[in-house]
């Protein structure tokens, strides 16, 4: 039975410190398969948070079990010398998101839409800055939907947190080409917002 | 504010899945565990290690299929568990994965609110010609989500009281888990079982008593299902889930519950282990349905009563049926004390 001594009550499940790091988790699944649960515990919540921000919350479910799925299915070849298992998992959750492209797409197309197209109830009441930030949201998706797919991934990344380093291990690329793709995207994203928040401009 | 910050709003702006959503996708993910196919590196590494992986031996990933099916369909008997061929801890932790994916599925209350039960218990004292027989209590109760408010219990018939009807509230502390406190505890199995054994080792303290760890993890998990008539959804598929890792545990099909409900049960034999051997043979069973999986009730056996009693045998069952969560329990009453010793703890 495991290692773990430490007093769980009152601790938040995917924060239960259950056997160590990710790599030594992964390591004792190895021969005790049910420890690779921890590993869901620990990352899923940010994981399907990404996914469902890139193909929305019901295709979200599939695809984080896919992801967690073909994690354990791998875990024999994974590198041990790494302790945070984020970058691996954000890559493979990449690779099953590139599957479903035109979802992607389409869904960053309907939130430009609903942009453009504002409710009346926020015309209604003049909620100016949050006619702003829908315009901003709006813009941004629909820059998000035009850029080719690695940029996108790369963008996409860094802003769910994973350094320059760790997005080119995600993505098994060198930190050059992450670092120039996000050069590329992040001129886009800027020329798109006319070089300036509209939101900063309201509060000036 | 730059471009980048505003595309971390963006991604922000996706709230985090909720515990139900992430519990369902977790139970596929554990299903899997048992079908997936192992890469060549680790199909070494086992070899090396010498440990089996169940989904290489032969029906054994085809039970292990069963399993992660049986959210979507589940049939009595699926899978053939009763062969007498497969190894019994086997067939307990089939009966066991089944009852996780049905606890997916529990009626979740909300905190301020009671949880609902309807309750039978038969009490079974002697054997052969010296069995008495057997007392059928049948009540409800309202046991408080939080364990901040008493629990109250409506019974209609009470042994050795002349009431028809009585009513006894149970303080906050009475039981020693709550329906909130058990949504704190950890879900990874390992992590649990530790959990469960440190719980359940204070009780032995004192009593001179050896039990091995895997008796206490199985002691504890019956406490749990005595204390608590609906698990939160997340934790009773977790514990459920750690139970199927228990050694020694066992399948004992066609057993009825207190209230006449036919289902399959897993039980464990705890024999405390003491000078004089003074502690008895117990067996603990988790009962459930056969069609749904779900937990329809619990039920302690003594199969050899300890020296300092003259009962031979002495078997409690206590059956629970839930209703939707009630807001508060819907009768007044008194205090009396005819359910206090219906618990089927064992000692």
């Amino acid at each position: 039975m495991g290692e773990a001594r430490i007093h769980p009550v009152g601790v938040a499940a995917g924060a239960v410190p259950c056997g160590g790091d990710d790599a030594a988790l992964i390591s004792g699944s190895l021969r005790t398969p049910e420890r690779f649960a921890a590993i869901f515990d620990r990352h899923a919540p940010a994981i399907h948070s990404y996914v469902a921000r890139r193909l929305g919350r019901d295709r979200a479910d599939d695809v984080v079990a896919e992801v967690f799925l073909v994690a354990f299915q791998r875990r024999g070849g994974y590198d041990l010398t790494h302790a945070d298992a984020r970058p691996w998992l954000y890559g493979i959750a990449t690779n099953l998101i590139r599957r479903h492209r035109r979802d992607e797409v389409r869904l960053l197309r309907a939130i430009a839409r609903a942009a453009a197209d504002p409710p009346a109830e926020l015309i209604a009441d003049q909620v100016t800055r949050r006619m702003a930030a829908q315009a901003v949201r709006g813009g941004l998706a629909r820059v998000m939907a035009e850029l080719p797919g690695p940029q996108r991934d790369v963008l996409l990344l860094v802003a769910s947190g994973l350094g320059v380093q760790d997005t080119a291990e995600a993505l098994g690329v060198p930190s050059g080409t992450v670092a120039s793709r996000l050069a590329r995207a992040r001129r886009r994203l800027r020329a798109e917002l006319g070089g300036a928040n509209p939101i900063d401009d309201l509060r000036e | 504010m730059n471009e980048l910050e505003i595309l971390r709003d963006f991604c922000a702006e996706e709230p985090p899945p909720g515990p139900q959503r992430l519990a369902t996708v977790r139970a596929r993910v554990v299903a899997g565990f048992d079908a997936a196919p192992l890469s060549h590196a680790q199909a070494r590494q086992r070899r090396r290690s010498g440990v089996p992986h169940p989904a290489l031996t032969g029906g054994v990933a085809a039970l292990a299929a069963a399993v992660a099916t049986a959210a979507l369909i589940i049939t009595s008997g699926a899978g053939g568990a009763g062969s007498a061929s497969r190894p019994a801890r086997l067939e307990a932790a089939v009966v066991l994965h089944r009852a996780a994916l049905a606890a997916l599925s529990a009626p979740v209350p909300e905190t301020s609110q009671f949880i609902y039960a309807q309750v039978a218990t038969r009490l079974e004292t002697g054997t052969g010609q010296s069995a008495h027989r057997p007392d059928l209590l049948r009540g409800r109760e309202w046991v408080s989500v939080t364990g901040t408010q008493p629990t109250t219990m409506s019974a209609t018939s009470c042994p050795g009281t002349p009431a028809a009807v009585c009513t006894t509230r149970l303080q906050p502390g009475f039981y020693s888990f709550t329906y909130a406190g058990l949504e704190k505890l950890p879900t990874a199995p390992s992590a649990l079982l530790d959990y469960l054994y440190r719980e359940q080792s204070g009780s032995c303290k004192g009593t001179g008593a050896t039990v091995s760890r895997a008796e206490l993890e199985w002691a504890a998990i019956y406490s749990i299902m005595t204390d608590v008539p609906v698990l939160p959804p997340r934790f009773g598929a977790a514990l459920f889930t750690a139970a199927a890792e228990i050694p020694g545990v066992t399948v004992i099909r066609n057993v009825t519950t207190a209230a006449g409900q036919p289902g399959i049960a897993v039980a464990r034999t705890i024999r405390p282990v003491g000078p004089q051997n003074t502690h008895g043979r117990y067996r603990l069973e988790l009962i459930f349905s056969p069609h749904s999986y779900r937990s329809i009730g619990i039920s302690a056996a003594q199969l050899q009563a300890p020296m300092s009693t003259s009962a031979t045998a002495v078997t409690g069952s206590r059956f629970v049926a839930t209703a939707p969560p009630a807001t508060g329990p819907i009768i007044g009453g008194h205090d009396a004390q005819c359910w206090t010793g219906l618990r089927p703890m064992p000692g």
